[in-house]
């Protein structure tokens, strides 16, 4: 698979294995919010296979999703309807494939469906579990953030990483799947847990204007919509998908002399470039560095874990966020996806294999990612998490001697084992390790927390048995959700991110920050 | 089907599409207790638009949210008459 970017947008383009060019190729439509990150490595499968079987695959980041730019528009329904457009003629060009196919998931599959018909040269389209209307999907996301009681903004709507605007909510309410006025002779398959009879009565204006579609049920689909911190089920299998695809649309010959495969371009945006890495053994582990136009900590970088078995960009985003944060302060940083998470692979003979985004030893992925780092001529090494991803930094601090910080945000526990506090706990051997070895480490929680919780069983209420040394610093902040769904929030903590590595960056410590509550020792 | 077995039933595949735990569902059961999330509930609000095309969430400000699976029930069971 080969990074690209095309107007704003990241994207991976999987090419055939065969050289061709010309032909059918297929275009990924992922879902948002919660549907992106779950549906983020299943995509990645499904691109694979269609690669495999003959199909030049994109899959792309919306605007605003993922690793892509934020947009410059403010009604995202708009801008990601643009960029499916922007994304298909990318494709075409790439790939001078005659007819294009769309796969979308969820609210993807009603922007593909919306995109079928303007689109010219659409071959094909598959919808796996569609949102029938833009106005149930609005529903879901308005109740979503209204029970998480994050307050929202008058006749707007902001949830996780996404802000809705009134003329973008008033446009995703308007669409209804039954209404689109798809071209007759497209043959459409949709993939739903909806059992068909009851589908087939909600399509039924199709059925009146002659549209017709094949009904299957998810069969080895559900790997797309179940929650991604979920290890162990059955992985993603595309055969039934895959022999629609070649009933329907076969891979045609190629028709032109083939074409040389694009090459993996930096990603300029405003105050930085980010560029996409493979490392490890075998080139594996995939992540992205994020430059700053001016580099004020020279040789100097932070490497931003996973959270839960969410793809790099973490909860509602905030890797992406936090490392475009920390380069308009002038700070580096390498945000990468563990073995078997997002666009990583794990390390066995299978490539499909997912890992346990809590148990699995990550180790070897921190060390590898270090290494890569310091090819690229970086010497001292922060290493960020939030929730299973902060346990795995407190991990990768105490056993890596290049880390120089840690930056724990909402860590949920100190070891993996329920064990007593004492002075031989894993929580009071890993505080002593960071302090031994003078690694500044912050551990932020919000002030409901449950990881707050477990800290003040081994270090008393406010933490006031933590160890008395400058290099550990307890903050936390109130009205904090663990997930940090709400953008105040992932501000607030980018912000005592970037403080707290500038402060460090001296070589006197300095543990006391300003402002909000803050317990611990200074 | 009664709308009441139709969100029981909605309720039921939800929890188990996102491997939650549910809880025996009585109309006392303070919703958030029942073992779906914000998420699970937002996902139920929003199968229950797609079937029947109603949301009486919308308009129920934020003091007057359901608080039990009987209120929510009710809710829409009073917006469907």
């Amino acid at each position: 698979m080969i990074p690209v970017v095309f107007e704003n947008c990241f994207g991976w383009f999987h090419p055939p294995l065969s050289d061709r060019s010309g032909g059918t190729a297929v275009l990924l439509c992922p879902g948002v919010s919660q549907d992106f990150s779950n549906g983020y490595r299943p995509f990645r499968l499904l691109a694979e296979h269609l690669a495999e079987a003959g199909y030049p695959t994109l899959r792309f980041d919306y605007p605003g999703t993922g690793d892509s730019a934020d947009p410059e528009s403010n009604n995202l329904w708009e801008v990601w309807q643009q960029s499916i457009s922007r994304a298909a003629t990318w494709l075409r060009g790439q790939t001078r494939a005659d007819k294009l196919l769309l796969i979308g998931l969820r609210i993807g599959g009603t922007l593909a469906a919306v995109a079928s018909e303007r689109l010219e040269d659409i071959a094909g389209l598959i919808l796996i579990e569609p949102c029938q209307t833009g106005r149930s999907y609005v529903s879901q996301l308005t109740t979503e953030a209204r029970l998480r009681g994050a307050q929202q903004p008058e006749a707007e709507l902001e949830v996780g990483e996404l802000y809705l605007t009134s003329a973008c909510i008033h446009d995703m309410r308007k669409v209804e799947l039954a209404n689109l006025a798809l071209p007759l002779s497209l043959p459409v398959a949709i993939f739903s847990r909806v059992p068909e009879e009851k589908l087939r009565i909600r399509l039924a204006a199709w059925c009146k204007r002659s549209i017709n579609f094949t009904y299957e049920d998810l069969g080895g689909l559900e790997a797309m919509l179940r929650p991604n911190h979920h290890y162990g089920e059955p992985e993603l299998d595309a055969t039934r998908l895959l022999i629609w695809l070649h009933c329907n649309i076969p891979p045609s010959a190629p028709s032109h002399a083939s074409l040389p495969l694009p090459k993996p371009e930096a990603f300029i945006l405003l105050n930085c470039i980010e560029t996409s890495l493979s490392f490890g053994s075998f080139w594996r582990l995939n992540g992205i560095l994020s430059r700053p136009r001016i580099n004020k900590y020279p040789g100097f970088s932070v490497l931003i874990c996973n959270s839960g078995g969410n793809p790099r960009h973490g909860f509602a985003r905030f890797g992406v966020e936090c490392a475009r944060s920390l380069a308009e302060a002038g700070i580096a940083s390498l945000r990468f996806d563990f073995a078997g998470l997002g666009d990583s692979i794990h390390y066995s003979d299978r490539t499909d294999l997912q890992t346990d985004p809590f148990t699995e030893d990550r180790t070897n992925d921190i060390s590898e990612a270090l290494d890569t780092l310091e090819a690229l001529g970086f010497t001292r090494f922060a290493l960020h998490g939030l929730c299973s991803g902060a346990y795995h930094a407190l991990r990768g601090a105490c056993t890596q001697k290049r880390i120089v910080q840690l930056i724990s945000v909402n860590l949920p526990w100190f070891s993996l084992q329920p064990e007593k506090p004492g002075p031989g706990s894993s929580a009071q051997n890993c505080l002593r390790t960071l302090i031994r070895r003078d690694i500044a480490s912050l551990f932020l929680f919000g002030q409901q927390d449950a990881g707050l919780k477990q800290l003040e069983r081994h270090f008393g209420a406010d933490g006031r048995f933590l160890p008395d040394s400058p290099v550990i610093e307890l903050c936390v902040l109130p009205e904090l959700d663990h997930e940090l769904t709400v953008g105040w929030m992932r501000r607030q903590v980018a912000e005592r991110i970037i403080n707290f590595v500038r402060t460090h960056q001296t070589s006197t410590w300095l543990s006391k920050t300003e402002g909000e509550p803050r317990y611990g020792h200074a | 089907m009664a709308m009441r077995d139709t969100i029981i039933e909605m309720m039921t595949n939800i929890a188990q599409q996102q491997r939650k735990p549910l809880a025996p569902l009585q109309d006392d059961l303070n919703l958030l207790s029942s073992g779906l999330d914000s998420l699970c509930i937002a996902i139920l609000v929003a199968e229950l638009d797609e079937e029947f095309g109603i949301d009486p969430l919308s308009s129920t400000d934020d003091h007057n949210l359901p608080v039990t699976v009987g209120d929510f029930i009710r809710l829409y069971e009073n917006a469907m008459q």
